[in-house]
């Protein structure tokens, strides 16, 4: 090793580390398409002229658009946690939490029920679903504020309280539309990615995309806002200007996430986390990183839900959920010790 | 030439002005301390020569130019800011915190090259933080920490350095050790210096200029010598003192004294 190393990120690693998980993902991708309840031989899948095989269809027509899918919603929650904890400086920020996601659900199901007719609800709902996203994410930062600087543990509670709130919205318009409409809401609420086709593939695709290339590009900026807002402005950082790009990136994730696949929560808050331990906290490696991870995480969370119990579906928000509530609390416990620690 | 050149400066928060009209001139290569009581502006002064907030209304001129029209990135290369505190939850560590210092020189998707890695270590050779490289930064120790940050705003390669109560939390070591690195640069390398400083003690034994600054305003500026003594203390901090001289350097030492009354009971 050079005497010049200081433990920095260096190009092969940022190479090395992104290709091995671009590597992980796909595997899985192959290897969690290869499950299911249906026994599929790969040989007749690939042999298949028209008219196309069962196995064929099985495979191309329902696993892999729901595989895909499952690895977009993960990376982009765990993207976007990734990118929310580092701007609040905190740890325990994740767009679930802090409630974005039921503020996106709220105006989604508004958008479902009432705002189908407008433009049809494939581009109604994850529109209202990012507004509501990138409205909450406004509001919630404005009254986590304490003069001027954000509070990790007003921002949580904040959090709660909204959750609270737009959770019982939803509630009150689950009761008045038809029973139909109403178990829908909650299948979808519940956070489950199944029998969706390409096209929601591909406009999560869009949303996804615009915005990690909106967080990579500030991406240095998530590094130095870890330092407070004025270092970071004092070493060349337009906080505001920032801020809000970082936000609506955020909302832009999390608000098409929500639009299709519900509430699936703590990805945002583990993936990130689990991540910063393996590679470290440098943004750079981080965030593509985190999304790699996330995206691995869900698919086989995803895998998990549709065979745990034969024949039954679990919502993956409910495995994720399962996983991730525990975690969270030990997150909660640890950061009170380093707060008692440091007083 | 004036390096900055603050005219007529003015900056509330909310309504109450924070910086009432204040004008400074500062040479290259000075070293002043800004003194005064809590409230009375330091740290806002500070953060409005970093470029962190912009004035309400009069200007600062950095070479000639104003300090607003200069993009955030290329003002970055040339001032400095030391924060009093740096917290940091994310467990980044200490080499990776000095190395942000080169932020205004990348790229945007870049990362540093040899040449960065070399000034970032011989800024932590000149704070003696190079050991340090590897561990977290929210694992080292108050002292340990400033000399990090310290070596980060080295790191941006300034011509000036904005210090906001650098030797608040530290032990008379450390505060020494700090100061004299701070001096060693000022002579070594012409690097002007601003710093708010609690201690006036140490102002005196590091700095050569003075300001007190009293609600936003200058209330006298000069020489530490000419203006650091009992009546200047009187009026700015509205505490008695008695002004002497340290024995072994000569320089001023100012020792509190309880308020008249009760030392007239004493006596």
């Amino acid at each position: 090793m050079p005497r010049e190393d200081l433990g920095q990120l260096t190009w092969p690693r940022l190479v090395g580390t992104t290709s091995g998980l671009v590597g992980l993902l796909l595997a899985s991708l192959l290897g969690a398409t290869a499950i299911g309840p249906a026994g599929v031989e790969l040989a007749k899948v690939l042999v298949s002229g028209p008219p196309p095989s069962p196995d064929f269809v099985i495979v191309f027509e329902v696993r892999l658009p729901r595989v895909l899918l499952a690895a977009l919603v993960g990376g982009s929650l765990a993207g976007a946690g990734c990118a929310l904890q580092a701007l609040l400086r905190n740890p325990l920020a994740d767009p679930h939490i802090l409630g974005i996601s039921a503020g996106g659900s709220l105006a989604a199901v508004v958008a479902m029920v009432w705002g189908g007719a407008l433009l049809g609800a494939a581009v109604t709902v994850p529109m209202a679903a990012f507004i509501g996203a990138a409205a909450s994410t406004a509001a919630i930062f404005a009254l986590g504020r304490v003069r001027g600087k954000i509070e990790p543990y007003t921002l949580l509670l904040v959090g709660v309280v909204y959750n609270a709130f737009a959770g019982a919205m939803v509630m009150f318009i689950n009761s008045v539309v038809d029973l139909y409409q109403a178990h829908g809401i909650l299948f979808w609420l519940m956070g489950s990615l199944s029998s969706k086709g390409y096209a929601v593939v591909f406009s999560l695709l869009a949303y996804s995309a615009t915005g990690m290339l909106l967080l990579l590009a500030r991406v240095h900026d998530l590094n130095l806002l870890a330092l407070g807002e004025d270092a970071a402005s004092s070493l060349g950082v337009s906080v505001e200007r920032s801020r809000r790009t970082i936000f609506l990136a955020s909302a832009l994730l999390v608000g098409a996430v929500v639009s299709v696949s519900g509430l699936v929560g703590f990805v945002g808050l583990i993936v990130p986390h689990v991540t910063r331990l393996l590679f470290g906290s440098d943004q750079r490696l981080l965030l593509p990183a985190s999304y790699l991870v996330g995206a691995t995480f869900l698919v086989w969370a995803d895998t998990l839900a549709r065979s745990l119990i034969g024949g039954i579906e679990i919502p993956v928000g409910v495995v994720t959920a399962l996983a991730g509530a525990p975690f969270f609390v030990y997150l909660l416990r640890r950061e009170k010790q380093k707060l008692l620690e440091g007083a | 030439m004036a390096l900055l050149e603050i005219r007529d400066l003015s900056f509330a928060y909310t309504r109450e002005a924070v910086i009432a009209g204040l004008s400074l001139s500062i040479s290259p290569a000075e070293m002043v301390a800004v003194a005064g009581p809590n409230g009375s502006g330091k740290s806002t002064l500070l953060r409005l020569l970093s470029g962190s907030l912009v004035p309400d209304q009069g200007e600062i001129l950095l070479a000639g130019k104003r300090v607003g029209e200069i993009g955030r990135r290329e003002l970055a290369r040339t001032i400095a800011l030391v924060p009093q505190h740096t917290r940091l939850d994310m467990p980044y560590t200490a080499a990776e915190v000095v190395l942000m210092g080169r932020a205004p020189y990348l790229g945007r998707l870049g990362l540093e090259g040899p040449a960065d890695v070399a000034i970032a270590r011989r800024a932590m050779e000149q704070t003696g933080t190079l050991d340090l490289a590897t561990r977290p930064f929210s694992d080292l120790s108050g002292g340990e920490r400033q000399r990090v940050v310290v070596a980060r705003a080295l790191a941006q390669r300034p011509s000036v350095l904005l210090l906001d109560e650098p030797t608040a939390h530290l032990d008379l070591r450390h505060q020494i050790a700090i100061l004299e690195l701070i001096a060693e640069l000022n002579e070594e390398r012409g690097l002007t210096v601003i710093a708010a400083m609690h201690d006036l003690n140490l102002a005196a034994l590091y700095f050569r200029r003075l300001v007190f600054l009293k609600k936003g305003r200058i209330c006298a500026e000069g020489p530490i010598p000419s203006i650091l003594d009992r009546s200047h203390i009187r009026e700015v901090f509205e505490a008695e003192v008695a002004v002497a001289r340290n024995p072994a350097t000569g320089s001023v030492a100012v020792l509190p004294l309880r308020p008249v009354k009760e030392r007239e009971r004493i006596e």
